[in-house]
């Protein structure tokens, strides 16, 4: 028995003494490109506008602070937000975020009021300047402009009081705040609202920005930022045709619907194949929109051929415009295009998870049909660290999209 | 016989996976300090699942055998291009074994053996980056042998044993649905009795060197009417209704061992087994469910295992009448290739290594422990069809101790 208690004893020894098992860690490497002050400049998508509206939750779960907090690892030294200091939410049209709701076994996205208190918050700190310069609504020029109007003088931080919550001062424009904290790296995805304000008014509201003036604006923006020889990176314009908002309604298929064209004799006309019918009918054609000459579906929530064609020559002209400026002061380049597409047509399994464009069930999307999920924000987010790593020879980790926030059933 | 009826009655025990794929070589104490050797050996009873060919030569009267292990495991993963790491939280597995033989007359011997060669333990935390391939996974089989033996000669012996197999598997998967902070989750069940045989030869070259080849079959774990329970937010439950069903199948392979033995001289004995494991008949893991829908498809699984050999060394020494130590080694290649490694079973290559020893209280009674190291050798790789990859690392300590009476 002796021998037992002695071999007892070895056993629990050597149980006791269980050596830690190896992990393989990542190695982070900066490749000496100086990373300690990151800027994002941007719109509703560098901001973390999200479920149609921007609030605390969407903004540390947006792209751009996703990629801050990657950043981290290679030398970042935080990255100052501009948040929203309640938990409710303001969206551009004063409703709160979307939330999916059950009415009739079907699931709809259903806004609350917004709170407009969150546009009177000043959370400008000059001692601790805002490095998310994401301002939802901005346009290639948003970022140059300082008064917007002359009679009666505005500035662009009255005009838009997603700005006008963090500006330096009244008379700023986004670009000087970036430029005033002297970024050490800096992200640059400005253009989608070139081409998206006009496409979500259905072509009846606002403009595209013609072309060269978008490679003008962006000349400038570029030489600005990068001449003294900063880094970043930046990211093209996806085609339109890749968000659910405007490709959701008709995903199943052709509808010969009637519409409102004051274009031809009697105003209306039945839809033509390859035309865009946008999100926000979906009630309208409940209500039985559409179906008769009696209640077209009214122009604005449609786009004809000759409005697409605008967008999608606009886009591709941005697309080249973003390429050639990133070719000339050696930037990172995501194609974002490229990446919204893929998410269109394939998908993305990621972790046991896939993710596609489809409104609502798709991942991807939030219940806007238009900005990301957090998880859709990681995936982009990773799409730049892919391009930064690329071009700059470092090593950044990717973040781990499941971890980020989703569509809520109830 | 009562003997055989308590250790019958001790089965509500669950199970843990250490070797490669989902088997647990762990049958017996003798054999797992010799690196698991023993099909060119008669070390007793255990010889029901090593070699039923080795009891036709049963000097003994009557042997009977039992012990348990415990599995302490842990498995380490890091993710691809990425800071995120996880570590297993599994539960602590207890395979166990009970042999029984007895010579029928000069030619029989009818023995019974009931086993936990395969099965597959592993928690890893709820909320990890994989939980949608894999949260925790508990699969058992026990396996009764009744086993007939006969004496052909002096020199070659024959077996063969019926193994009756009870198979349960018991699983977790989050779906990626979310309702507040609450995710979905599917958790699938089943159990089944499924058949297969082993047999074997063993031939006594000499007083001093032993061969056995020893074959166990395929067992198709045939799973019908398994519970598919979904945890999903309400507005989504006609899509994943409840009181669902499964049908599934899970191979356990078949194994051909092929072992030595030679006693070098009175106190030191050597063994050595080559096994190559059918893992191919794993080609993929299909749930059906009874009820789909448009968003719950039938859940299909590449697995493509390959066939694997494991070498295996073991040494015995007999220092006094009382006291017998013995150690083995041995080297267990993975089934899985590179772009088929899931999280569920995590395999790579793995190092055993073994001591162990058998203290005889009597003439009849001996106390049997063992202790098995397992190193897995790290691997990045990762499963493709859900495209989550990294490295891993694995051990696990396996100590045990048991009994073995004969007269």
């Amino acid at each position: 028995m002796q021998k037992i208690k002695y071999l007892a004893l070895v056993l629990s020894i050597v149980l006791f003494t269980q050596c830690e098992l190896d992990h393989d860690d990542f190695q982070a490497s900066s490749a000496d490109v100086d990373f300690s002050h990151f800027v994002a400049l941007g719109d509703s998508y560098t901001a973390g506008y999200t479920d149609g509206a921007l609030g605390r939750s969407g903004q540390e779960n947006g792209f751009s602070y996703i990629l801050a907090k990657q950043l981290e690892y290679v030398g970042s030294e935080g990255y100052v937000q501009p948040l929203v200091q309640s938990s409710s939410s303001i969206g551009s049209a004063g409703n709160s975020y979307y939330q999916l709701k059950a009415a009739n076994s079907s699931l709809s996205p259903v806004p609350g009021i917004g709170d407009q208190a969150i546009f009177a918050e000043r959370v400008y700190d000059a001692s601790n300047p805002v490095q998310n310069l994401g301002v939802p609504g901005a346009k290639s020029f948003h970022l140059l402009a300082t008064a917007v109007s002359a009679e009666p003088l505005m500035y662009y931080s009255q005009a838009n009081p997603f700005f006008g919550r963090f500006a330096s001062s009244t008379e700023t424009s986004i670009i000087a705040d970036a430029v005033a904290q002297n970024p050490t790296f800096i992200s640059l995805w400005i253009g989608n609202n070139d081409v998206l304000t006009y496409a979500l008014a259905g072509g009846e509201a606002d403009a595209v920005t013609p072309a060269e003036q978008y490679a003008q604006y962006l000349s400038v923006i570029a030489s600005t930022l990068f001449a003294n020889g900063t880094k970043g990176v930046i990211a093209t314009i996806p085609d339109i045709e890749t968000i659910p908002y405007i490709n959701y309604i008709l995903s199943n298929g052709f509808l010969p619907l009637v519409i409102e064209d004051d274009q031809v004799p009697g105003g209306i006309r039945q839809l033509v194949e390859g035309e865009k019918v946008l999100l926000p009918a979906s009630t309208l054609l409940q209500a039985g929109y559409g179906q008769s000459a009696e209640m077209p579906l009214p122009a604005e929530y449609v786009l004809d051929l000759e409005e697409i064609q605008n967008i999608k020559t606009a886009t591709i002209a941005y697309n080249q415009t973003i390429a050639t400026i990133a070719s000339q002061y050696n930037l990172a380049l995501v194609d974002l295009n490229a990446v919204m597409n893929k998410a269109h047509t394939q998908g993305y399994i990621i972790d046991g998870n896939v993710y596609n464009s489809t409104f609502v069930s798709g991942g991807v999307f939030s219940l806007d049909g238009i900005h990301a999920t957090g998880r859709g924000s990681a995936i982009i987010a990773n799409e730049f660290i892919k391009a930064i790593n690329h071009t700059y020879n470092c090593s950044i980790p990717y973040a781990t999209v499941n971890e980020y926030s989703a569509v809520v059933y109830p | 016989m009562q003997k055989i009826i308590i250790v019958v009655a001790f089965l509500a025990l669950c199970l843990n996976s250490k070797a490669e794929g989902y088997q647990v070589n762990a049958q017996s104490h003798k054999n797992i300090a010799m690196g698991h050797t023993g099909t060119g050996l008669s070390l007793g009873a255990s010889s029901v699942h090593f070699n039923p060919g080795a009891l036709g030569l049963m000097e003994k009267k009557y042997d009977f055998s039992l012990g348990g292990i415990l599995v302490l495991s842990d498995v380490a993963f890091s993710k691809q291009n990425s800071t995120y790491q996880a570590n297993t939280e599994s539960p602590t597995g207890t395979p166990f074994y009970f042999y029984g033989a007895a010579k029928l007359n000069d030619k029989f011997v009818a023995s019974l053996g009931v086993t936990t060669p395969y099965g597959n333990s592993l928690a890893w935390n709820k909320e990890w980056d994989g939980r949608y391939l894999i949260q925790d996974i508990s699969l058992k089989a026990i396996v009764a042998q009744p086993t007939l033996s006969y004496k052909i000669s002096d020199k070659l012996g024959f077996g063969i044993g019926a193994m009756i197999v009870y198979g349960a598997v018991d699983l977790n998967r989050a779906l990626p649905v979310q309702n507040g902070n609450e995710e979905g989750s599917v958790n699938l069940s089943g159990s089944t009795v499924s058949l297969g045989f082993n047999t074997g030869l063993y031939y006594k070259v000499s007083d001093a060197f032993s061969l056995g080849l020893n074959y166990r079959s395929k067992v198709a774990m045939k799973m019908e009417d398994g519970d598919a329970d979904f945890n999903v937010p309400a507005s989504l439950s006609a899509s994943f209704p409840a009181g669902n069903k499964f049908d599934a199948e899970l191979p356990l392979p078949a194994n051909l061992t092929l072992g030595a033995g030679f006693k070098v001289n009175d106190k030191l004995t050597l063994a050595c087994d080559l096994q190559y494991v059918f893992w191919n008949a794993y080609d993929e893991l299909v749930f059906d469910f009874e009820m789909n829908t448009p968003q719950l498809a039938d859940s299909r699984n590449p697995r493509e295992y390959e066939n694997t050999l494991i070498y295996r060394l073991g040494a015995q020494y007999t220092f006094t009448d009382k006291l017998t130590v013995r150690a083995g080694v041995y080297y267990d290649e993975t089934p899985i290739s590179d772009n088929y490694l899931n999280p569920e079973t995590p395999g790579m290559n793995k190092v055993g290594l073994s001591i162990g020893g058998s203290f005889n209280i009597n003439d009849k009674l001996s106390v049997d422990a063992s202790l098995l190291y397992i190193y897995g050798i790290e691997r990045e790789a990762g499963y493709e069809p859900a495209n989550f990859y990294g490295t891993y690392n694995s051990q696990a300590f396996l100590p045990g101790i048991g009994f073995s009476y004969s007269f």
